[in-house]
Protein backbone atom coordinates (compact mmCIF):
# COMPACT_ATOMS: atom_id res chain seq x y z
CA UNK A 1 0.00 0.00 0.00
CA UNK A 2 1.11 3.46 -0.91
CA UNK A 3 0.87 6.48 2.32
CA UNK A 4 1.30 9.33 0.57
CA UNK A 5 2.90 11.77 2.80
CA UNK A 6 1.72 14.99 3.94
CA UNK A 7 2.60 17.43 6.11
CA UNK A 8 1.91 20.42 6.85
CA UNK A 9 3.56 23.54 7.14
CA UNK A 10 3.80 23.72 10.83
CA UNK A 11 4.78 19.94 11.12
CA UNK A 12 7.28 20.68 8.63
CA UNK A 13 8.42 23.73 10.55
CA UNK A 14 8.70 21.68 13.83
CA UNK A 15 10.83 18.51 12.27
CA UNK A 16 13.36 21.21 10.77
CA UNK A 17 13.41 22.68 14.67
CA UNK A 18 14.27 19.36 15.89
CA UNK A 19 17.20 18.27 13.90
CA UNK A 20 19.28 21.28 14.78
CA UNK A 21 19.72 19.91 17.97
CA UNK A 22 22.00 16.28 17.13
CA UNK A 23 25.14 16.79 16.31
CA UNK A 24 25.39 15.72 12.54
CA UNK A 25 27.06 12.31 11.37
CA UNK A 26 29.43 14.84 9.26
CA UNK A 27 31.42 11.48 8.10
CA UNK A 28 28.59 10.53 5.62
CA UNK A 29 29.88 14.00 3.54
CA UNK A 30 33.28 12.61 3.47
CA UNK A 31 33.34 10.32 0.16
CA UNK A 32 31.31 12.01 -1.84
CA UNK A 33 32.84 15.55 -1.50
CA UNK A 34 36.01 13.85 -1.37
CA UNK A 35 35.45 12.80 -5.39
CA UNK A 36 33.42 16.25 -5.43
CA UNK A 37 37.07 17.76 -5.24
CA UNK A 38 39.07 15.52 -6.66
CA UNK A 39 37.13 14.83 -9.88
CA UNK A 40 34.97 17.95 -10.43
CA UNK A 41 36.38 20.85 -8.32
CA UNK A 42 40.05 20.40 -9.00
CA UNK A 43 39.23 20.24 -12.88
CA UNK A 44 37.23 23.32 -12.52
CA UNK A 45 39.74 25.49 -10.99
CA UNK A 46 42.23 23.75 -13.17
CA UNK A 47 40.79 24.35 -16.02
CA UNK A 48 40.98 28.09 -15.52
CA UNK A 49 44.13 28.02 -16.00
CA UNK A 50 44.04 26.05 -19.43
CA UNK A 51 41.55 28.17 -20.64
CA UNK A 52 43.89 31.35 -20.62
CA UNK A 53 47.23 29.55 -22.11
CA UNK A 54 47.86 28.76 -25.43
CA UNK A 55 47.56 25.17 -26.14
CA UNK A 56 51.10 25.08 -28.75
CA UNK A 57 53.41 27.40 -26.70
CA UNK A 58 51.78 26.95 -23.55
CA UNK A 59 52.04 30.56 -22.87
CA UNK A 60 50.26 32.47 -20.74
CA UNK A 61 47.74 34.96 -22.99
CA UNK A 62 44.55 36.09 -21.46
CA UNK A 63 41.54 36.09 -22.47
CA UNK A 64 42.75 35.56 -25.93
CA UNK A 65 41.29 31.99 -26.06
CA UNK A 66 37.79 33.50 -25.03
CA UNK A 67 37.78 36.23 -27.58
CA UNK A 68 38.25 33.88 -30.30
CA UNK A 69 35.24 31.79 -29.31
CA UNK A 70 33.09 35.22 -28.94
CA UNK A 71 34.13 36.76 -31.31
CA UNK A 72 31.35 36.68 -34.53
CA UNK A 73 33.74 35.19 -37.29
CA UNK A 74 33.77 32.46 -35.18
CA UNK A 75 29.87 31.43 -35.80
CA UNK A 76 30.45 27.74 -34.78
CA UNK A 77 30.14 28.67 -31.14
CA UNK A 78 26.72 30.79 -31.49
CA UNK A 79 25.76 28.21 -33.71
CA UNK A 80 25.95 25.88 -31.25
CA UNK A 81 24.49 27.64 -28.32
CA UNK A 82 22.01 28.72 -30.50
CA UNK A 83 20.95 25.04 -31.47
CA UNK A 84 21.63 23.72 -27.67
CA UNK A 85 18.68 26.27 -26.52
CA UNK A 86 16.33 25.23 -29.36
CA UNK A 87 16.98 21.90 -28.64
CA UNK A 88 16.33 22.31 -24.86
CA UNK A 89 13.58 24.56 -25.31
CA UNK A 90 12.05 22.22 -28.20
CA UNK A 91 12.16 19.02 -25.70
CA UNK A 92 11.01 21.09 -22.91
CA UNK A 93 7.77 22.04 -24.53
CA UNK A 94 6.86 19.48 -25.72
CA UNK A 95 7.93 16.26 -23.66
CA UNK A 96 5.97 17.97 -20.56
CA UNK A 97 2.88 18.02 -21.66
CA UNK A 98 2.80 15.06 -24.00
CA UNK A 99 3.68 13.30 -20.90
CA UNK A 100 1.16 15.02 -18.58
CA UNK A 101 -1.46 13.57 -21.40
CA UNK A 102 -0.21 10.15 -21.65
CA UNK A 103 0.24 9.97 -17.74
CA UNK A 104 -3.59 11.37 -17.33
CA UNK A 105 -4.64 8.36 -20.07
CA UNK A 106 -2.58 5.85 -18.08
CA UNK A 107 -4.98 6.76 -14.93
CA UNK A 108 -7.72 6.27 -17.22
CA UNK A 109 -6.44 2.40 -18.98
CA UNK A 110 -7.63 -0.57 -18.41
CA UNK A 111 -6.04 -1.58 -14.72
CA UNK A 112 -4.45 -4.83 -16.38
CA UNK A 113 -2.71 -3.28 -19.22
CA UNK A 114 -1.51 -0.65 -17.02
CA UNK A 115 2.30 -2.57 -16.34
CA UNK A 116 2.35 -3.52 -20.01
CA UNK A 117 2.03 -0.14 -21.04
CA UNK A 118 4.13 1.40 -18.71
CA UNK A 119 6.96 -1.37 -19.70
CA UNK A 120 6.65 -0.18 -23.62
CA UNK A 121 6.40 3.59 -22.76
CA UNK A 122 9.54 3.10 -20.84
CA UNK A 123 11.30 0.88 -23.24
CA UNK A 124 13.13 3.69 -25.41
CA UNK A 125 15.03 5.23 -22.40
CA UNK A 126 16.52 1.93 -22.30
CA UNK A 127 17.82 1.96 -25.84
CA UNK A 128 21.42 3.09 -26.60
CA UNK A 129 20.96 6.61 -27.52
CA UNK A 130 24.13 5.41 -30.00
CA UNK A 131 22.23 2.45 -31.84
CA UNK A 132 18.74 4.54 -31.90
CA UNK A 133 21.18 7.44 -33.87
CA UNK A 134 22.00 5.12 -36.07
CA UNK A 135 19.15 3.61 -36.65
CA UNK A 136 17.16 7.31 -37.20
CA UNK A 137 19.74 7.91 -39.75
CA UNK A 138 17.46 5.62 -41.81
CA UNK A 139 14.36 6.43 -40.06
CA UNK A 140 14.75 10.25 -41.15
CA UNK A 141 16.78 9.20 -44.44
CA UNK A 142 15.06 11.26 -47.50
CA UNK A 143 14.90 8.66 -50.30
CA UNK A 144 14.66 5.10 -48.19
CA UNK A 145 13.71 6.78 -44.57
CA UNK A 146 10.70 5.47 -43.40
CA UNK A 147 9.10 8.33 -41.95
CA UNK A 148 8.35 10.09 -45.61
CA UNK A 149 7.95 6.57 -47.38
CA UNK A 150 5.11 5.70 -44.64
CA UNK A 151 4.06 8.33 -42.79
CA UNK A 152 4.13 11.63 -44.88
CA UNK A 153 3.82 10.43 -48.39
CA UNK A 154 0.35 9.23 -47.69
CA UNK A 155 -0.46 12.96 -46.89
CA UNK A 156 0.93 13.90 -50.34
CA UNK A 157 4.12 15.66 -48.66
CA UNK A 158 7.18 15.56 -50.86
CA UNK A 159 10.24 13.99 -50.03
CA UNK A 160 11.86 15.60 -46.74
CA UNK A 161 15.64 15.00 -46.73
CA UNK A 162 15.23 15.48 -42.72
CA UNK A 163 19.05 15.35 -42.26
CA UNK A 164 20.39 17.16 -45.21
CA UNK A 165 18.33 20.01 -44.92
CA UNK A 166 19.34 22.91 -42.04
CA UNK A 167 16.21 23.52 -41.64
CA UNK A 168 14.87 19.86 -40.52
CA UNK A 169 18.19 18.65 -38.45
CA UNK A 170 17.17 20.08 -35.26
CA UNK A 171 13.71 18.95 -35.67
CA UNK A 172 14.80 15.60 -36.36
CA UNK A 173 17.07 15.97 -33.13
CA UNK A 174 14.39 17.01 -30.97
CA UNK A 175 11.97 14.51 -32.16
CA UNK A 176 14.49 11.69 -31.22
CA UNK A 177 14.75 13.80 -27.54
CA UNK A 178 10.65 13.09 -27.39
CA UNK A 179 10.67 9.48 -28.53
CA UNK A 180 13.37 8.68 -25.67
CA UNK A 181 12.38 10.75 -22.85
CA UNK A 182 8.50 11.01 -22.70
CA UNK A 183 7.84 7.86 -21.56
CA UNK A 184 10.59 8.30 -19.15
CA UNK A 185 8.68 11.44 -18.06
CA UNK A 186 5.69 9.79 -17.96
CA UNK A 187 6.69 7.67 -15.43
CA UNK A 188 7.28 10.12 -13.12
CA UNK A 189 4.02 12.40 -13.79
CA UNK A 190 2.08 9.42 -13.74
CA UNK A 191 3.69 8.04 -9.81
CA UNK A 192 2.94 11.73 -8.93
CA UNK A 193 -0.71 11.95 -9.67
CA UNK A 194 -1.10 8.50 -8.06
CA UNK A 195 0.48 9.81 -5.15
CA UNK A 196 -2.02 13.23 -4.72
CA UNK A 197 -5.00 12.21 -1.87
CA UNK A 198 -8.08 11.27 -3.00
CA UNK A 199 -9.62 13.46 -0.78
CA UNK A 200 -7.74 16.74 -2.32
CA UNK A 201 -10.23 16.34 -5.58
CA UNK A 202 -13.42 15.62 -3.07
CA UNK A 203 -12.65 18.89 -1.28
CA UNK A 204 -11.44 20.83 -4.45
CA UNK A 205 -15.08 19.78 -5.81
CA UNK A 206 -17.51 20.49 -2.73
CA UNK A 207 -15.50 23.68 -2.95
CA UNK A 208 -17.42 24.74 -6.46
CA UNK A 209 -13.87 23.51 -8.14
CA UNK A 210 -14.48 22.64 -11.92
CA UNK A 211 -11.92 20.41 -14.16
CA UNK A 212 -9.64 22.63 -14.86
CA UNK A 213 -9.91 24.39 -11.55
CA UNK A 214 -8.76 21.41 -10.26
CA UNK A 215 -5.91 21.04 -12.60
CA UNK A 216 -4.34 24.31 -12.23
CA UNK A 217 -5.04 24.72 -8.52
CA UNK A 218 -4.67 21.10 -7.17
CA UNK A 219 -2.77 18.55 -9.53
CA UNK A 220 0.09 21.25 -11.11
CA UNK A 221 1.07 22.86 -7.42
CA UNK A 222 1.24 19.30 -5.58
CA UNK A 223 3.57 17.90 -8.69
CA UNK A 224 5.42 21.06 -8.34
CA UNK A 225 8.29 18.90 -7.03
CA UNK A 226 8.11 16.12 -9.56
CA UNK A 227 7.44 18.51 -12.44
CA UNK A 228 10.90 20.27 -11.62
CA UNK A 229 12.72 17.17 -11.18
CA UNK A 230 12.00 16.03 -14.79
CA UNK A 231 12.63 19.70 -16.27
CA UNK A 232 15.88 19.75 -14.68
CA UNK A 233 16.64 16.52 -15.98
CA UNK A 234 15.80 17.56 -19.38
CA UNK A 235 17.84 20.44 -18.87
CA UNK A 236 21.17 18.01 -18.13
CA UNK A 237 19.97 15.73 -20.74
CA UNK A 238 20.36 18.69 -23.58
CA UNK A 239 23.52 19.81 -22.13
CA UNK A 240 24.91 16.62 -22.52
CA UNK A 241 23.31 15.30 -25.26
CA UNK A 242 26.54 14.08 -28.23
CA UNK A 243 25.88 10.14 -28.89
CA UNK A 244 22.76 11.34 -31.15
CA UNK A 245 23.98 13.71 -32.46
CA UNK A 246 27.43 12.31 -32.98
CA UNK A 247 25.80 8.95 -34.81
CA UNK A 248 23.75 10.76 -36.57
CA UNK A 249 25.72 14.07 -37.80
CA UNK A 250 29.06 12.87 -36.91
CA UNK A 251 31.75 15.86 -36.07
CA UNK A 252 30.75 18.15 -38.39
CA UNK A 253 27.24 18.85 -36.73
CA UNK A 254 25.17 18.05 -40.15
CA UNK A 255 24.40 20.97 -43.00
CA UNK A 256 25.78 24.09 -42.00
CA UNK A 257 26.54 22.93 -38.50
CA UNK A 258 22.78 23.39 -38.15
CA UNK A 259 22.80 20.78 -35.57
CA UNK A 260 26.31 20.96 -33.84
CA UNK A 261 25.83 21.04 -30.01
CA UNK A 262 27.26 22.37 -27.46
CA UNK A 263 29.33 19.42 -26.15
CA UNK A 264 30.24 18.29 -29.91
CA UNK A 265 31.39 21.30 -30.76
CA UNK A 266 34.04 21.47 -27.35
CA UNK A 267 35.24 17.58 -28.47
CA UNK A 268 35.44 19.02 -32.10
CA UNK A 269 37.68 21.78 -31.19
CA UNK A 270 39.68 19.74 -28.51
CA UNK A 271 40.06 16.22 -29.79
CA UNK A 272 39.08 16.13 -33.56
CA UNK A 273 41.93 16.31 -36.23
CA UNK A 274 45.73 17.27 -35.69
CA UNK A 275 45.21 21.04 -34.45
CA UNK A 276 42.88 19.84 -31.44
CA UNK A 277 42.80 23.19 -29.21
CA UNK A 278 42.56 22.72 -25.48
CA UNK A 279 42.77 26.19 -24.81
CA UNK A 280 39.67 27.23 -27.20
CA UNK A 281 37.80 24.43 -26.08
CA UNK A 282 37.87 25.02 -22.08
CA UNK A 283 37.22 28.81 -22.61
CA UNK A 284 34.12 27.47 -24.56
CA UNK A 285 33.44 25.23 -21.51
CA UNK A 286 33.54 28.09 -19.54
CA UNK A 287 31.65 30.68 -21.31
CA UNK A 288 28.77 28.00 -21.31
CA UNK A 289 28.46 27.67 -17.15
CA UNK A 290 27.29 30.98 -16.53
CA UNK A 291 24.96 30.86 -19.60
CA UNK A 292 23.56 27.43 -17.86
CA UNK A 293 23.57 28.73 -14.39
CA UNK A 294 21.48 32.05 -15.51
CA UNK A 295 18.98 29.61 -17.20
CA UNK A 296 18.29 27.00 -14.79
CA UNK A 297 18.35 30.45 -11.62
CA UNK A 298 15.95 32.27 -13.81
CA UNK A 299 13.71 28.91 -14.63
CA UNK A 300 13.58 28.04 -11.14
CA UNK A 301 12.42 31.94 -10.59
CA UNK A 302 9.56 31.29 -12.78
CA UNK A 303 8.33 28.49 -11.67
CA UNK A 304 8.04 29.43 -7.73
CA UNK A 305 6.65 33.36 -8.88
CA UNK A 306 3.90 31.02 -10.41
CA UNK A 307 1.83 30.29 -7.44
CA UNK B 1 -26.68 4.89 -14.03
CA UNK B 2 -26.33 2.73 -17.14
CA UNK B 3 -24.78 5.94 -19.20
CA UNK B 4 -22.87 7.01 -16.41
CA UNK B 5 -21.18 3.69 -16.45
CA UNK B 6 -20.71 3.33 -20.40
CA UNK B 7 -19.49 6.55 -20.52
CA UNK B 8 -16.66 5.58 -18.07
CA UNK B 9 -15.97 2.05 -20.13
CA UNK B 10 -15.79 4.22 -23.44
CA UNK B 11 -13.23 6.47 -21.50
CA UNK B 12 -11.09 3.56 -20.37
CA UNK B 13 -11.33 1.91 -23.82
CA UNK B 14 -10.53 4.70 -25.32
CA UNK B 15 -7.41 5.51 -22.99
CA UNK B 16 -6.59 2.49 -23.69
CA UNK B 17 -6.38 2.55 -27.10
CA UNK B 18 -4.61 6.05 -27.55
CA UNK B 19 -1.70 4.60 -25.37
CA UNK B 20 -1.27 1.19 -27.19
CA UNK B 21 -1.01 3.44 -30.53
CA UNK B 22 1.54 5.13 -28.57
CA UNK B 23 3.46 2.33 -27.67
CA UNK B 24 3.53 0.62 -31.13
CA UNK B 25 5.23 4.13 -32.09
CA UNK B 26 7.49 4.40 -29.00
CA UNK B 27 8.68 0.62 -28.82
CA UNK B 28 8.53 0.37 -33.20
CA UNK B 29 12.33 1.44 -33.46
CA UNK B 30 13.21 -1.14 -30.75
CA UNK B 31 11.67 -4.17 -32.36
CA UNK B 32 13.33 -3.00 -36.04
CA UNK B 33 16.38 -3.22 -33.88
CA UNK B 34 15.55 -6.53 -32.88
CA UNK B 35 14.46 -8.36 -36.16
CA UNK B 36 17.08 -6.23 -38.50
CA UNK B 37 19.74 -7.66 -36.26
CA UNK B 38 18.84 -11.38 -38.33
CA UNK B 39 18.50 -9.17 -41.78
CA UNK B 40 20.64 -8.76 -44.59
CA UNK B 41 22.17 -5.60 -46.05
CA UNK B 42 19.24 -5.72 -48.67
CA UNK B 43 16.68 -6.60 -45.94
CA UNK B 44 17.43 -3.78 -43.88
CA UNK B 45 17.00 -1.27 -46.01
CA UNK B 46 13.59 -2.28 -47.27
CA UNK B 47 12.53 -2.15 -43.33
CA UNK B 48 8.97 -4.33 -44.99
CA UNK B 49 8.88 -7.15 -44.79
CA UNK B 50 9.25 -6.45 -41.06
CA UNK B 51 10.08 -9.91 -39.88
CA UNK B 52 13.25 -11.44 -41.25
CA UNK B 53 13.99 -13.90 -43.57
CA UNK B 54 14.69 -16.77 -41.20
CA UNK B 55 16.18 -15.79 -37.54
CA UNK B 56 19.49 -17.20 -37.86
CA UNK B 57 21.90 -16.08 -35.14
CA UNK B 58 25.25 -16.00 -38.00
CA UNK B 59 25.52 -11.89 -36.92
CA UNK B 60 25.34 -12.66 -33.11
CA UNK B 61 28.19 -15.18 -33.89
CA UNK B 62 30.07 -12.79 -36.33
CA UNK B 63 29.65 -10.32 -33.35
CA UNK B 64 30.73 -12.47 -30.85
CA UNK B 65 33.61 -14.35 -32.42
CA UNK B 66 35.81 -11.05 -31.79
CA UNK B 67 36.32 -10.45 -35.53
CA UNK B 68 35.57 -7.34 -35.93
CA UNK B 69 35.60 -5.68 -32.76
CA UNK B 70 36.26 -6.80 -29.32
CA UNK B 71 32.65 -7.30 -28.09
CA UNK B 72 32.56 -9.58 -25.07
CA UNK B 73 35.58 -7.71 -23.34
CA UNK B 74 33.71 -4.75 -24.13
CA UNK B 75 30.83 -6.18 -22.42
CA UNK B 76 32.37 -6.93 -19.71
CA UNK B 77 33.74 -3.59 -19.60
CA UNK B 78 30.70 -1.05 -19.93
CA UNK B 79 29.27 -4.05 -17.02
CA UNK B 80 32.26 -2.83 -15.08
CA UNK B 81 32.06 0.67 -15.32
CA UNK B 82 27.85 1.11 -14.72
CA UNK B 83 27.89 -1.16 -11.70
CA UNK B 84 30.99 0.20 -10.13
CA UNK B 85 29.70 4.06 -10.70
CA UNK B 86 26.21 2.90 -9.88
CA UNK B 87 27.40 1.33 -6.68
CA UNK B 88 29.92 4.64 -5.75
CA UNK B 89 27.20 7.20 -6.75
CA UNK B 90 24.79 5.41 -4.90
CA UNK B 91 26.50 4.80 -1.92
CA UNK B 92 27.67 8.60 -1.63
CA UNK B 93 25.00 10.51 -2.41
CA UNK B 94 23.01 8.40 0.10
CA UNK B 95 25.33 9.21 2.84
CA UNK B 96 25.43 12.98 1.77
CA UNK B 97 21.51 12.94 1.62
CA UNK B 98 20.90 11.86 5.07
CA UNK B 99 22.82 14.87 6.33
CA UNK B 100 21.38 16.87 4.43
CA UNK B 101 17.80 15.93 4.72
CA UNK B 102 18.17 15.60 8.43
CA UNK B 103 19.98 17.96 10.18
CA UNK B 104 20.24 21.99 9.64
CA UNK B 105 24.17 23.10 10.44
CA UNK B 106 26.54 26.20 9.54
CA UNK B 107 26.56 26.39 6.31
CA UNK B 108 24.65 23.16 5.71
CA UNK B 109 22.41 24.95 2.58
CA UNK B 110 25.54 26.23 1.02
CA UNK B 111 27.09 22.52 0.93
CA UNK B 112 24.03 21.37 -0.48
CA UNK B 113 23.43 24.06 -3.25
CA UNK B 114 27.17 23.45 -4.43
CA UNK B 115 26.63 19.38 -3.97
CA UNK B 116 23.67 19.77 -6.47
CA UNK B 117 25.74 22.42 -8.43
CA UNK B 118 26.99 19.17 -10.49
CA UNK B 119 23.83 19.03 -12.38
CA UNK B 120 24.63 22.75 -13.91
CA UNK B 121 28.55 21.83 -14.90
CA UNK B 122 28.34 17.81 -15.79
CA UNK B 123 31.54 16.27 -16.66
CA UNK B 124 30.89 16.67 -20.21
CA UNK B 125 31.00 20.36 -20.18
CA UNK B 126 34.74 20.33 -18.61
CA UNK B 127 35.72 17.35 -20.29
CA UNK B 128 38.97 19.48 -21.34
CA UNK B 129 40.76 20.05 -17.91
CA UNK B 130 39.63 16.53 -16.81
CA UNK B 131 41.17 14.98 -19.63
CA UNK B 132 44.34 16.65 -18.58
CA UNK B 133 43.79 16.50 -14.83
CA UNK B 134 43.51 12.47 -15.29
CA UNK B 135 46.34 11.93 -17.60
CA UNK B 136 48.59 13.92 -14.64
CA UNK B 137 46.38 11.42 -12.21
CA UNK B 138 47.65 8.76 -14.19
CA UNK B 139 44.82 7.28 -14.87
CA UNK B 140 44.39 7.40 -18.50
CA UNK B 141 43.36 4.43 -20.20
CA UNK B 142 42.03 2.86 -17.04
CA UNK B 143 38.56 2.07 -16.54
CA UNK B 144 38.31 4.14 -13.26
CA UNK B 145 38.93 7.58 -15.40
CA UNK B 146 34.98 6.92 -15.91
CA UNK B 147 34.35 5.15 -13.26
CA UNK B 148 35.29 7.71 -10.21
CA UNK B 149 34.43 11.14 -11.84
CA UNK B 150 30.91 9.49 -12.63
CA UNK B 151 30.19 8.87 -8.93
CA UNK B 152 29.56 12.18 -7.86
CA UNK B 153 26.19 12.70 -8.71
CA UNK B 154 24.13 16.18 -8.41
CA UNK B 155 21.15 14.45 -9.23
CA UNK B 156 21.85 11.65 -6.62
CA UNK B 157 21.67 14.19 -3.88
CA UNK B 158 18.73 16.37 -5.14
CA UNK B 159 16.53 13.02 -5.74
CA UNK B 160 17.63 10.75 -2.26
CA UNK B 161 17.66 14.37 -0.22
CA UNK B 162 13.71 14.44 -1.30
CA UNK B 163 12.89 10.60 -0.26
CA UNK B 164 14.84 10.84 2.95
CA UNK B 165 13.12 14.12 4.09
CA UNK B 166 9.85 12.12 3.64
CA UNK B 167 10.58 9.67 6.66
CA UNK B 168 8.86 10.62 9.70
CA UNK B 169 10.85 12.63 12.15
CA UNK B 170 9.45 9.99 15.75
CA UNK B 171 10.74 7.02 13.86
CA UNK B 172 14.01 8.83 14.30
CA UNK B 173 13.32 10.05 17.76
CA UNK B 174 12.45 6.64 19.30
CA UNK B 175 15.68 5.09 17.69
CA UNK B 176 17.71 8.19 19.46
CA UNK B 177 15.73 6.95 22.42
CA UNK B 178 16.21 3.22 21.92
CA UNK B 179 20.15 4.75 22.40
CA UNK B 180 21.18 4.74 18.14
CA UNK B 181 24.11 6.86 18.02
CA UNK B 182 23.31 9.52 14.81
CA UNK B 183 25.30 7.24 12.62
CA UNK B 184 23.28 3.92 13.29
CA UNK B 185 19.72 6.18 12.37
CA UNK B 186 21.09 6.05 8.06
CA UNK B 187 20.82 2.15 8.47
CA UNK B 188 17.96 1.59 10.60
CA UNK B 189 16.05 3.75 8.30
CA UNK B 190 16.81 2.13 5.26
CA UNK B 191 14.52 -0.39 4.81
CA UNK B 192 11.69 2.48 4.35
CA UNK B 193 13.67 4.54 1.92
CA UNK B 194 15.24 0.90 -0.13
CA UNK B 195 12.79 1.48 -2.89
CA UNK B 196 14.26 5.24 -3.28
CA UNK B 197 17.56 4.17 -3.35
CA UNK B 198 16.64 1.74 -6.02
CA UNK B 199 14.83 4.05 -7.77
CA UNK B 200 17.79 6.17 -8.13
CA UNK B 201 20.37 3.08 -9.00
CA UNK B 202 18.25 2.31 -11.88
CA UNK B 203 17.93 6.32 -13.07
CA UNK B 204 22.31 6.16 -12.91
CA UNK B 205 22.83 2.58 -14.09
CA UNK B 206 21.33 3.36 -17.73
CA UNK B 207 22.97 6.48 -17.91
CA UNK B 208 26.27 4.86 -17.22
CA UNK B 209 25.74 2.05 -19.16
CA UNK B 210 24.93 4.05 -21.92
CA UNK B 211 27.72 6.22 -21.23
CA UNK B 212 29.32 7.21 -24.12
CA UNK B 213 31.84 10.22 -23.94
CA UNK B 214 33.55 9.97 -21.35
CA UNK B 215 34.69 6.43 -22.34
CA UNK B 216 35.71 8.01 -25.93
CA UNK B 217 37.99 10.53 -24.36
CA UNK B 218 39.66 8.45 -21.66
CA UNK B 219 40.13 5.40 -22.89
CA UNK B 220 42.24 3.93 -25.59
CA UNK B 221 42.53 0.31 -25.29
CA UNK B 222 39.76 -1.08 -27.40
CA UNK B 223 39.42 -4.09 -24.91
CA UNK B 224 38.00 -1.10 -22.56
CA UNK B 225 35.79 0.65 -24.55
CA UNK B 226 32.06 0.76 -23.48
CA UNK B 227 29.95 -1.19 -25.96
CA UNK B 228 28.78 2.41 -27.08
CA UNK B 229 31.70 3.85 -28.30
CA UNK B 230 32.67 0.57 -30.60
CA UNK B 231 29.32 0.22 -32.13
CA UNK B 232 29.50 3.47 -33.10
CA UNK B 233 32.88 3.57 -34.47
CA UNK B 234 31.84 0.15 -35.88
CA UNK B 235 29.05 1.73 -37.25
CA UNK B 236 31.03 4.74 -39.04
CA UNK B 237 34.23 3.03 -39.58
CA UNK B 238 33.01 -0.03 -42.05
CA UNK B 239 29.64 -0.32 -43.20
CA UNK B 240 30.55 -3.50 -45.28
CA UNK B 241 30.57 -5.25 -41.98
CA UNK B 242 26.28 -5.46 -42.02
CA UNK B 243 24.25 -2.88 -40.48
CA UNK B 244 22.77 -6.83 -38.70
CA UNK B 245 26.18 -6.64 -36.62
CA UNK B 246 25.19 -3.24 -35.09
CA UNK B 247 21.89 -4.16 -34.51
CA UNK B 248 22.88 -7.76 -33.14
CA UNK B 249 25.06 -5.69 -30.49
CA UNK B 250 22.66 -2.80 -29.53
CA UNK B 251 19.71 -6.04 -28.74
CA UNK B 252 22.92 -7.46 -26.67
CA UNK B 253 23.08 -4.07 -25.27
CA UNK B 254 19.78 -3.83 -24.27
CA UNK B 255 19.31 -6.49 -21.93
CA UNK B 256 20.47 -5.67 -18.58
CA UNK B 257 18.96 -2.45 -18.61
CA UNK B 258 15.95 -3.99 -19.00
CA UNK B 259 16.40 -6.62 -16.76
CA UNK B 260 17.33 -4.22 -14.29
CA UNK B 261 13.79 -2.47 -14.75
CA UNK B 262 11.82 -5.77 -14.30
CA UNK B 263 13.65 -6.12 -10.99
CA UNK B 264 12.82 -2.78 -9.93
CA UNK B 265 9.53 -1.46 -11.32
CA UNK B 266 7.90 -2.15 -8.43
CA UNK B 267 10.64 0.27 -6.14
CA UNK B 268 10.22 2.38 -8.95
CA UNK B 269 6.63 3.39 -9.29
CA UNK B 270 5.89 3.61 -5.24
CA UNK B 271 8.74 5.87 -4.84
CA UNK B 272 7.72 8.60 -7.47
CA UNK B 273 4.20 8.77 -6.20
CA UNK B 274 5.71 9.49 -2.62
CA UNK B 275 7.41 12.26 -4.25
CA UNK B 276 4.21 14.61 -4.55
CA UNK B 277 3.14 17.06 -1.85
CA UNK B 278 5.03 18.38 0.25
Amino acid sequence: MRTPVVVTETKAAQTAMKTTRKRPPYLFLVPFFLFYCLFWVVPLIAGLNLSMRDSVSGEFIGLANYARVLSLSNTSFWRALYNTSYYLVGTLITIIPAAFALALLLRNAYSRLQGLIRFLLFVPALMPPIVMGLLFVYLFSGRYGLLNNVLLAPFGSPNLDWLKDPKLIKPALIILGIWRWTGFVTMFIWAGLDGIPQAYYDAARTEGANRFQIFRYVTVPLLRPILLFAALFLVFDAFVLFSGAHAILGTGGGALESGLLIVNLIYRTAFYGAGGNFGVATAISYIIVPILVAAVWLFLRLKSSED
Amino acid sequence: MISRQMRHQLKQMLSTLILLAVCAIFTFPVLWMITASFKSNQEFIRVFPFMPEKFDLVYFRQLLSGRWIPFVQQYISTFLIATFQTIGATVFALGAAFVFARYRFRFSRLLYLLAISVILIPHQVIIVPLFTWINRLGLYDNIFAVILPGTVSGIGILFLTEIIRRVPNDLLDIARVEGASEYQLLPIIYPLIRPGVLTYALIHFILAWHEHFLPLILLDTPEKLTVSVALNSLGSANLRVGYALLMAGGTLTLIPTILFYLVVRRHFDSTLSQLTSV
